[in-house]
C-alpha cells in the first residue's frame, strides 16, 4: 500500500486528507462531528455538496492534522469526484445498520464507492463504519455479510458504531490513524 | 332657484376700474344669464357696491341696453346685446387674437378650438373661448378645457392659457383631422421645429457637441419627446436634453466608442441616478409611446437605438425578410422551424454591415426577443381583411413561441438577478393574493389572468401596461403589474412601483395589504431583511385581524429562518405563529393551503420530516390540482432520502399532470440515479428520447447518463452533435466540459467553458462554469486564475435565481476549492 505521509514542516507536522462516503442519511457528518468535536445532533441536517473537518491530533512525536472531506451521499457532482478524492490517504466507508430501505441500500452500495476510492485514489487504507447501532437489536445483528465482504475486499476492517453513543467511535478512528502512520 | 353664470375670473379680477369695464361685466351678466337680480350683482364673487351698481344700471338703462321688467329684476335688450358685442370686440382688437380658420369651427369639436387657440395665440383667457366668433357654452368649455388640463395638453398659468410641448404634437395631429392643405400643415409643423432648433443651437454651443452623427440622432429624438411629460419630475429642461445626449451618444453606430454613465454624468453636470432613471424610464417606455431597443455588448455598456429609426427599419426589413423566406421554404419542404438558422442568416447579413461585428454576440442575444416583439405587432393586429395582411399573419403566427424560448431579454432577470445577491422565494405565494384582485382583473383584462395562469409573464406585462394607460389611477392593476414583476424577477422594479402605495392612507386597507406583502416578498428577495421585517410589523399593527397581515409577516420569519439573515431572530421565531393566526383568518381555502405549504416549509427547515409532511398532504387535499404543491412534497421527500415515497408520488403527479412528464420522468430518472440503479434511470432517459427524438434538453440528459454508465464516447459524441446543430448555445459547451472534467481533462474542459461563458454569460448555469472553470485551473495548479474565477463563480452564484439548495450546495464547492487552494 502506497501511503506516504506528506511532511510539512520540519517541525513534524503532516496534514492528512481522509475521505469519508456512504449513502446519503448514514450519519457520516455526525460521525466525524462526534469524534471531533464530541456532540451529536438528534436532527438529521442533510451535508449540502461537502464539508472539510479539520481534527489535530499528535502522535510520536508528529503533529497530525487530519483533514476529514464528508462528501454529501446525493451529491450531484460526478463529475467532481476526481478532485474529491485526491491525495486521499485513506477513506472511510460508513453505511446504516437499520433494518430498512436505507440500511439495504447503504449496505449494497459498499461496493461502489470503493470502486470510486480504487478508480481515484490507488490502495489506499479503507475502513467500514457500520453506523446507526444505537438503533437496533445488537442481539439479532448478522455479522456474516459484512465479514465476508471485508475480507473479499481486503477493507482495513470494520467497526460497529453509533454517532449518538458514540460506540465504537474511538477504536475505529484509532485504528485508521494508527494504520495511516504505518 | 336657477344657478348664476359669472364671468370668468380674469374678466372681472383684472379689469381696470373704468366705466366700459363695469358696463361690460353688467352687459355680460345679462347676456349669460336669462335674467338677473340686484344681488347677483353685490354678491360674491363680484360684490359691486351698491353706488357703483346704481349708477352703471341707470346709465345703462338710460341707453335703453337694460331693462328693469320687474322690481329688482334686470334683462338685456337686443341693443344692450349689441353694445356688448362692440365692447367685447374692442377688447379682442386690443388683444389682437387669432382665430381657428372656418373649416375647424364647422366641426364643433371645442377640444380642437381651444388647441388652435392656445397654439396660434400667446396666451388665452377663459373669456377669450366664452366670446364671439367662439362662443363656447361655460360648462362645455369647462369640461373640455379640464380634459385638455389633464392630459397635459395645455397649461394654466395665471389664469392664462398656453399650449404645451405635448400640446403642440398633439395640434399636428389634430390638423391632419382637417382638410388643410399639406403647405399649411408643413407650416404648423415648422413653427415647432424652429422653435426646438432654436433651443438645441444653444445646447449644442453649451455643451460642444460638434459630431454631425450625434446632432442628427438627438435632433430626431427630441423632436418627438416632449419635455412637457417629464416637467413635473424633472425640473431642469436642460436635464431633460443631457439625457437625450447621452442616448444620442451612446448609439450602436458609434461603436467602440462609448462614454459611461458615470463619466457623462461627470462631464455634463447631471446627477448618475437621474440619468440612470429617466433613461430606464424611456427605454421601457414609461414615459413616451416610442420605443428604444438596447444592445449589451458588456454589462457595462448599453448602447440605444430607436423604432423606426435608420438602423431599426434597415434591421427590420433583413429580419421579416428571413422571416418569410424560411417560412415559405419550410413549407415548400415541410420542414420544422429552426429559430437557429433563422438567427445565423439574420446576423449573417447585419454583422460588419449594418453593425460593427464585434456587435455580433450582444446582436446574438438581441436577436430572440426583437423577433418576439415583431411577432408580437404582427399578432395585435386584428384586422385580417387584406391578403398581405392575412400572409403576416401566416409568416409570424408561430414566431412567437418559437423565439420566446430563446429570448435572453424575456430571461433577462429570470436567472441572474436585479441586485447583488438575490433569494428565491417561492413564487408560487403570490398566489395567496389572487382573490383579492382576480374579480376585477377578470372585468378589466381578462387576457392578463389567462397569461399570468399560461406563465407567459413578459406579455401578461405588455397587457396589464396597456390597460393601466386606460385606467391609470386604479390601484389594484398597479398590484398585478407588480406580481407580474415578481413573476419576471424584477423586485428591485417592485419596490419602485410600489413605493407611493405604501404612504395610501389607512382606510385603503385591501390595497395596502396587498402592497405590503408584495414589497415583503420583494425585499427579502434581495437580501434586505430589515426592511422586511419592518413593513410586516407596521402591517400586522395596523391590520390584526387580517390574514394577509399574518401571512406577510409569517413570509419575512419563515425566509428569515431558511436565509439565516438576521441569526439572532431566526432563533427567537420562525414565524409559525403568524401563519397559524393567518390559517385562522383566512377565508380562501386555496390560501389555507398555501400557508400550510409554507409552514411544512418551516418544519422542513426545522428537520421535523413528520409533521413538514402531514402539512404539505394537508395542502394537497385542499388544492389537489395544484401542481407546486405536489413539488412541495417531492422536495421534502428528497431531502429526507425517502426515494421510494418519492417515485410513487412522481407516478401520481404523471397521472395527475400529463402536460409536465418530460420534467417528472427526468426527475424520476435521477431519482432511481441516487438509489444506484443507473438501468432503471436510463430506460427512462431512452423511452422519453423515443418519444422526443428532437428535445435537445433531453439529448443533453442523456449525454450525462452516459457519463454516469462511465460511457464517454458516447457521452462526448452526443454533445458534439448538440454543438454542431447549435453552435452557439453555450449549455452544451459547458456540459461537455463538465464531462471532460469527469475524466481529469482539464485542459480540454477549460477551452469549453470558456467558450460557454462567451456564447451564454447569463445563462442559468453560468455561475456553475465559473466554478467548474475555477476548479479546472486549481487542478491545473493556476492557483491565481483558479482563485478569480471560483470568486468569480460565488458571485454569480449569489447573484442568481435558483433553487436555494442548488446555490447553496454550489457555495459550499467554491468555498471548499478556496479552502484547499489557501492550504496549498
Amino acid at each position: 500500500m502506497n501511503f506516504s505521509l506528506e511532511v510539512e514542516s520540519k517541525k513534524k507536522k503532516l496534514k492528512i486528507k481522509v475521505t469519508v462516503i456512504g449513502t446519503g442519511g448514514v450519519g457520516k457528518t455526525s460521525l466525524i462531528q462526534k469524534f471531533t468535536q464530541g456532540t451529536f445532533k438528534t436532527d438529521y441536517i442533510k451535508t449540502i455538496g461537502a464539508q472539510l473537518t479539520n481534527y489535530k491530533t499528535e502522535i510520536n512525536g508528529y503533529k497530525i492534522e487530519l483533514i476529514f472531506w464528508d462528501i454529501a451521499g446525493q451529491d450531484d457532482f460526478h463529475f467532481l469526484r476526481p478532485s474529491f478524492y485526491k491525495a486521499s490517504k485513506a477513506a472511510i466507508i460508513v453505511y446504516s445498520l437499520e433494518e430498512n430501505n436505507l440500511g439495504e441500500r447503504s449496505f449494497k452500495h459498499i461496493t461502489s464507492w470503493y470502486e470510486d476510492v480504487k478508480q481515484f485514489c490507488g490502495e489506499i487504507p479503507v475502513i467500514i463504519f457500520a453506523n446507526k447501532v444505537d438503533l437496533i437489536n445488537v442481539q439479532s445483528l448478522d455479522k456474516t455479510k459484512i465479514q465476508n465482504l471485508v475480507k473479499k475486499q481486503n477493507f482495513l476492517g470494520y467497526y460497529i458504531t453509533s454517532a449518538k453513543t458514540g460506540q465504537g467511535l474511538d477504536d475505529a478512528f484509532n485504528a485508521l490513524i494508527k494504520e495511516i502512520q504505518r | 332657484m336657477a344657478v348664476v353664470n359669472y364671468p370668468p375670473e380674469g374678466f372681472y379680477k383684472d379689469f381696470k376700474i373704468g366705466k366700459k369695464d363695469f358696463e361690460h361685466i353688467i352687459l355680460w351678466m345679462l347676456n349669460n344669464n336669462e335674467d338677473c337680480q340686484w344681488s347677483d350683482f353685490t354678491q360674491e364673487p363680484l360684490s359691486f357696491t351698491t353706488s357703483t351698481l346704481s349708477k352703471y344700471l341707470n346709465l345703462l338703462k338710460s341707453k335703453g341696453f337694460v331693462e328693469n321688467y320687474t322690481r329688482g329684476q334686470y334683462k338685456i335688450t337686443s341693443e344692450g346685446r349689441k353694445r356688448f358685442h362692440e365692447i367685447s370686440s374692442t377688447h379682442r382688437a386690443e388683444k389682437k387674437l387669432n382665430y381657428p380658420p372656418v373649416i375647424i369651427r364647422r366641426k364643433r369639436n371645442y377640444e380642437d378650438w381651444i388647441l388652435w387657440m392656445v397654439y396660434n395665440n400667446n396666451y388665452c383667457k377663459w373669456s377669450h373661448f366664452l366670446e364671439p366668433p367662439l362662443a363656447i357654452n361655460q360648462s362645455s368649455l369647462s369640461k373640455k378645457m379640464n380634459l385638455l388640463l389633464n392630459k397635459e395638453l395645455v397649461i394654466k398659468e395665471n389664469k392664462k392659457y398656453r399650449i404645451s410641448n405635448s400640446g403642440k404634437f398633439e395640434y399636428s395631429k389634430m390638423l391632419q383631422n382637417y382638410d388643410l392643405d399639406r403647405q399649411s400643415i408643413l407650416n404648423e409643423e415648422s413653427k415647432r421645429i424652429d422653435e426646438i432648433t432654436k433651443t438645441t443651437i444653444k445646447f449644442f454651443d453649451d455643451y460642444n457637441v460638434d459630431d454631425e452623427n450625434i446632432q442628427f440622432r438627438y435632433l430626431t429624438t427630441i423632436l418627438k419627446l416632449d419635455y412637457d411629460r417629464v416637467k413635473s419630475m424633472l425640473t431642469n429642461q436642460a436635464d431633460f436634453e443631457k439625457i437625450v445626449l447621452y442616448m444620442s451618444i451612446n448609439h450602436p453606430d458609434q461603436y467602440p466608442d462609448y462614454i459611461s454613465l458615470k463619466e457623462f454624468a461627470n462631464r455634463y453636470g447631471i446627477k448618475q441616478s437621474k440619468l440612470e432613471y429617466f433613461i430606464d424610464e424611456i427605454v421601457e417606455s414609461h414615459i413616451y409611446p416610442i420605443k428604444f431597443f438596447t444592445l449589451k455588448p458588456s454589462p457595462e455598456s448599453i448602447y440605444y437605438f430607436q423604432e423606426n429609426g435608420k438602423l431599426e427599419s434597415m434591421l427590420r426589413t433583413i429580419t421579416e425578410n428571413h422571416i418569410t423566406k424560411f417560412t415559405y421554404i419550410n413549407r415548400l419542404f415541410s420542414r420544422a422551424f429552426d429559430a437557429f438558422t433563422i438567427e445565423n442568416a439574420v446576423l449573417e447579413e447585419i454583422c460588419g454591415y449594418l453593425f460593427d461585428n464585434a456587435l455580433r454576440d450582444s446582436f446574438r442575444k438581441f436577436l430572440p426577443s426583437y423577433i418576439n416583439y415583431l411577432a408580437y405587432k404582427i399578432e395585435v393586429k386584428t384586422e385580417l381583411k387584406e391578403t398581405y395582411d392575412k400572409l403576416d399573419a401566416i409568416i409570424w403566427q408561430n414566431m412567437i413561441d418559437i423565439f420566446q424560448t430563446r429570448s435572453p431579454e424575456d430571461l433577462e432577470y429570470q436567472f441572474m438577478g436585479q441586485s447583488e445577491v438575490n433569494y428565491q422565494l417561492d413564487t408560487v405565494l403570490l398566489e395567496i393574493l389572487k382573490p383579492y384582485y382576480k374579480e376585477k382583473l377578470e372585468t378589466q383584462n381578462r387576457v392578463c389572468q389567462h397569461l399570468i395562469d399560461n406563465k407567459e409573464y413578459n406579455k401578461a406585462l405588455e397587457s396589464i401596461e396597456t390597460t393601466i394607460k386606460s385606467y391609470e389611477n386604479d390601484r389594484d392593476l398597479t398590484i398585478v403589474k407588480a406580481i407580474v414583476l415578481c413573476y419576471l424577477n424584477r423586485y428591485e422594479d417592485v419596490l419602485v412601483l410600489l413605493k407611493n402605495e405604501l404612504k395610501l392612507p389607512h382606510d385603503r386597507d385591501r390595497i395596502l395589504t396587498l402592497a405590503y406583502f408584495l414589497t415583503v416578498f420583494s425585499s427579502l428577495t434581495i437580501g434586505d431583511f430589515s426592511r422586511a421585517i419592518n413593513l410586516s410589523k407596521k402591517i400586522v399593527e395596523t391590520y390584526p385581524e387580517h390574514a394577509l397581515s399574518h401571512a406577510t409577516r409569517g413570509l419575512a420569519l419563515v425566509y428569515n429562518l431558511i436565509y439565516k439573515f438576521d441569526d439572532e431572530k431566526a432563533k427567537q421565531d420562525y414565524g409559525l405563529n403568524n401563519i397559524d393566526k393567518a390559517i385562522a383568518l383566512e377565508t380562501f381555502s386555496p390560501n389555507k393551503a398555501l400557508l400550510f405549504m409554507l409552514k411544512s416549509r418551516v418544519l422542513l427547515e426545522l428537520n421535523k420530516y413528520e409533521e413538514s409532511n402531514e402539512l404539505i398532504d394537508k395542502a394537497i387535499s385542499i388544492m389537489p390540482n395544484q401542481v407546486d404543491l405536489y413539488l412541495s412534497k417531492s422536495a421534502v421527500l428528497m431531502y429526507f432520502n425517502e426515494y421510494h415515497e418519492l417515485l410513487d408520488l412522481l407516478d401520481e403527479m404523471l397521472e395527475k399532470f400529463p402536460k409536465i412528464e418530460k420534467d417528472l420522468k427526468m426527475k424520476k430518472a435521477s431519482v432511481y440515479k441516487l438509489l444506484g440503479n443507473l438501468d432503471a434511470g436510463f430506460k427512462i432517459v431512452e423511452e422519453l428520447l423515443e418519444k422526443n427524438p428532437e428535445d435537445k434538453e433531453l439529448r443533453n440528459f442523456k449525454a450525462y447518463w452516459y457519463q454516469y454508465l462511465n460511457k464517454k464516447d458516447k457521452a462526448l459524441k452526443t454533445l458534439e452533435e448538440l454543438i454542431e446543430s447549435e453552435q452557439d448555445n453555450g449549455e452544451y459547451y459547458d456540459s461537455y466540459g463538465e464531462i471532460l472534467m469527469n475524466y481529469e481533462e482539464y485542459e480540454k474542459a477549460v477551452e469549453q467553458f470558456q467558450k460557454a461563458i462567451k456564447l451564454s454569460s447569463s445563462g442559468r448555469f453560468i455561475y456553475q462554469t465559473y466554478i467548474k472553470l475555477g476548479i479546472c485551473f486549481k487542478e491545473l495548479e493556476n492557483y491565481e486564475l483558479a482563485i478569480e474565477y471560483l470568486m468569480k463563480g460565488k458571485e454569480f452564484t449569489n447573484k442568481c435565481f435558483c433553487d436555494y439548495e442548488l446555490k447553496k450546495k454550489w457555495l459550499v464547492i467554491a468555498d471548499i476549492f478556496l479552502t484547499e487552494i489557501e492550504s496549498i
